[in-house]
């Protein structure tokens, strides 16, 4: 799973939080029952905010802004042989018009930490 | 402008070291004794020869292009996560060890800075449950697009 975290948080924890946001925390089962999904995280930072916009199969899905932090691109797991690397993006889909984003409720917006 | 603050001797000097290190960066000898080494060092390898297998046309290799890549390409900290274990020149982390019930991170080195984009992308190679998923992750930076 992919996502980004501050330094505050530690690299243990039971639940995804606010600072460790994925693409499998929201509607997991939607995505879990397609074969080979291909999640997609655009990162975007400002001077006082950090906005996620997600992407399945290239195809926009929601955005989330996190509060202003210094924030790690990171990785989880949670069994044995979980694997996840980084290397540079073929392609990167377009981010839509203002307008047509979605922002739904994070799941763990008041989780803590 | 900035070049009116120096003495001409001071100007001399920086134009000659400049002129040798233009010639360093940009030379046949400067790709394999300046980048490659630097590629080496940034893929976290023991020594060159790692990185000249991970190429096998190295005779035509640009390494300074592969090195400005490599920047951009982030990599975990060897020392920061005890869970994991890195592979792919840091940039591939395996969970690795018995006994793990809970969520496990590991981040890498460097942040997101300010102003900036940054863009992954996962492609799990086996859709089981969330905890037993295998990732393929890819990044890219740049300038921040206009939304």
């Amino acid at each position: 799973m992919v996502g980004v975290m501050t330094d505050v948080q530690p690299l243990e924890f039971g639940i995804p939080t606010q600072n460790f946001y994925h693409g499998y925390c929201v509607n997991y089962t939607h995505f879990n029952s397609m074969k080979n999904p291909h999640i997609g995280v655009h990162v975007i930072s400002e001077e006082d905010k950090v906005v996620l916009h997600y992407f399945l199969n290239g195809s926009y899905i929601h955005s989330q802004q996190l509060r202003s932090e210094v924030y790690y691109p990171a990785i989880t797991a949670g069994s044995v042989e979980d694997c996840v690397a980084y290397v540079r993006p073929e392609k990167i889909p377009a981010i839509p018009p203002p307008r047509q984003l979605h922002w739904p409720q994070h799941p763990f917006k008041d989780a803590t930490y | 402008m900035v070049l009116g603050f120096l003495d001409a001797r001071s100007l001399h000097a920086m134009l000659f070291v400049n002129h040798s290190l233009h010639e360093l960066i940009h030379s046949t000898g400067g790709q394999n004794g300046l980048w490659l080494p630097l590629l080496s060092q940034q893929l976290h390898h023991k020594d060159t020869e790692q990185t000249l297998r991970m190429y096998p046309e190295a005779d035509n290799t640009n390494w300074k292009a592969l090195f400005v890549e490599a920047l951009q390409i982030p990599s975990f900290d060897p020392k920061g996560h005890l869970y994991f274990s890195l592979t792919d020149s840091a940039h591939t982390a395996t969970l690795a060890g018995s006994g793990v019930h809970s969520y496990k991170c590991a981040r890498t080195i460097k942040p997101i800075l300010p102003n900036s984009s940054t863009y992954f992308e996962g492609t799990p190679t086996s859709p089981r449950l969330p905890l037993l998923l295998t990732l393929t992750i890819k990044l890219r930076c740049g300038k921040t697009p206009e939304v």
